[in-house]
């Protein structure tokens, strides 16, 4: 059964929609329409390195957006999950050598390398502050499920 | 070391498709110069065919927005992850067209509601013998179902495209099929035609050009 337009208006929407349908092709088509509007086909496509530069950069997962946005989340773990130990000094000094030991990547951390030269003339507080940033970094390269 | 979660969460639409990096990966790798120039003259193609529909001027549907902003919004979009692509739904572009079809009908919307907000009535329908040389059955036609003005927009330009495709059998044959009731698309018309896909594209183009010459767009 066939759907006949009711009035001119719907008879033009139709014309409308069969014109949506498939648009202009041809580069001659494309720079004729665009020139049509008011549009330097030149210059577009001269913009498009720098609308779609600035669209990535905008993009969470540009690797600055993505780099400053894993430290935050980071941080925030650390803050939340790493609370420094109260124990004697000399428990903790062998905690940082056992996992430095397990992990000697790990030494290579600002903290570490600030503290492990000489345990003697850290404080107390400095090295519960290394060993709790160590334990993060060790539970992290250990994944979720306890493998590295 | 550290994951994407908090990323992909920001990035997940309602659908559960997300931004991911190897979409990332590949919508940098996409070919733009191709993609970027189509997506604005799909814009542009859709806004002056919508002028043809309304009868209202090409840049006031778009509201001062210029078709290069809009293709612009969409781009960000996606590389946002506001609307992420799914590359196993489809191919980018016409992703792309569709995300700026969204935005382009409403701006239609807003466009008609500003338009008969201001209007002050309907407006003069053009000189009698505009009338004179239209097909019988568009004449006849009943006209309740639309507003004053969107009638006599549309039966001046039927009016001018029946007398301009007077010499023009193939494209008229468009228009008296769409009036009989045949679905507005290529492949429906070239079989009530009886002609090929190409020829009616070609039909529907000198139409469209006529269609748009007639009300200056």
């Amino acid at each position: 059964v066939k759907d006949t337009p009711k009035t001119e208006a719907a008879l033009l929407g139709r014309l409308v929609d069969l014109f949506d349908e498939e648009g202009p092709t041809t580069t001659d088509e494309i720079d004729a329409e665009l020139r049509a509007a008011g549009i330097d086909p030149v210059e577009l496509r001269a913009s498009t390195d720098v609308v779609v530069e600035a669209a990535a950069k905008a993009s969470p997962y540009h690797w600055r957006n993505r780099a400053a946005q894993e430290r935050a989340a980071a941080e925030r773990e650390f803050s939340q999950s790493s609370v420094p130990m109260k124990a004697p000094r000399n428990e903790i000094v062998t905690e940082i050598r056992k996992i430095l030991g397990r992990l000697p990547a790990l030494g290579s951390a600002p903290l570490a390398q600030v503290h492990c030269r000489n345990f003697e003339k850290s404080t107390d507080e400095d090295l519960a502050s290394l060993l709790a940033e160590l334990r993060f970094l060790e539970a992290r390269q250990r994944g979720p499920d306890g493998s590295r | 070391v550290f994951g994407n979660k908090g990323v992909e969460r920001q990035s997940r639409d309602r659908e559960g498709v997300a931004l991911t990096p190897e979409i990332f990966k590949k919508l940098k790798e996409a070919d733009w110069k191709l993609i970027h120039p189509a997506l604005v003259v799909h814009v542009v193609y859709r806004a002056r065919n919508h002028g043809i529909r309304s009868g209202q001027p090409y840049s006031e549907l778009i509201r001062g927005n210029a078709p290069q902003d809009i293709a612009q919004e969409v781009i960000k979009r996606v590389f946002s992850g506001a609307r992420p692509w799914d590359p196993e739904r489809g191919e980018l572009l016409p992703y792309l067209k569709l995300q700026a079809d969204g935005i382009l009908d409403a701006l239609f919307d807003s466009a008609a509601a500003r338009h008969e907000s201001h209007s002050p009535g309907a407006p003069s329908g053009g000189d009698d013998d505009e009338h004179t040389s239209r097909n019988d059955m568009i004449a006849n036609a009943p006209t309740l179902a639309s507003p004053p003005e969107e009638q006599i927009h549309a039966s001046r330009v039927l009016g001018r495209l029946f007398e301009a495709t007077g010499s023009d059998p193939g494209a008229q044959a468009i228009l008296v099929a769409l009036m009989d009731g045949c679905e507005p698309k290529t492949r429906f018309l070239a079989e009530e035609l009886q002609v090929s896909r190409e020829e009616i594209t070609n039909r529907h183009k000198r139409l469209r050009r006529r269609a748009l010459a007639e009300d200056g767009k």
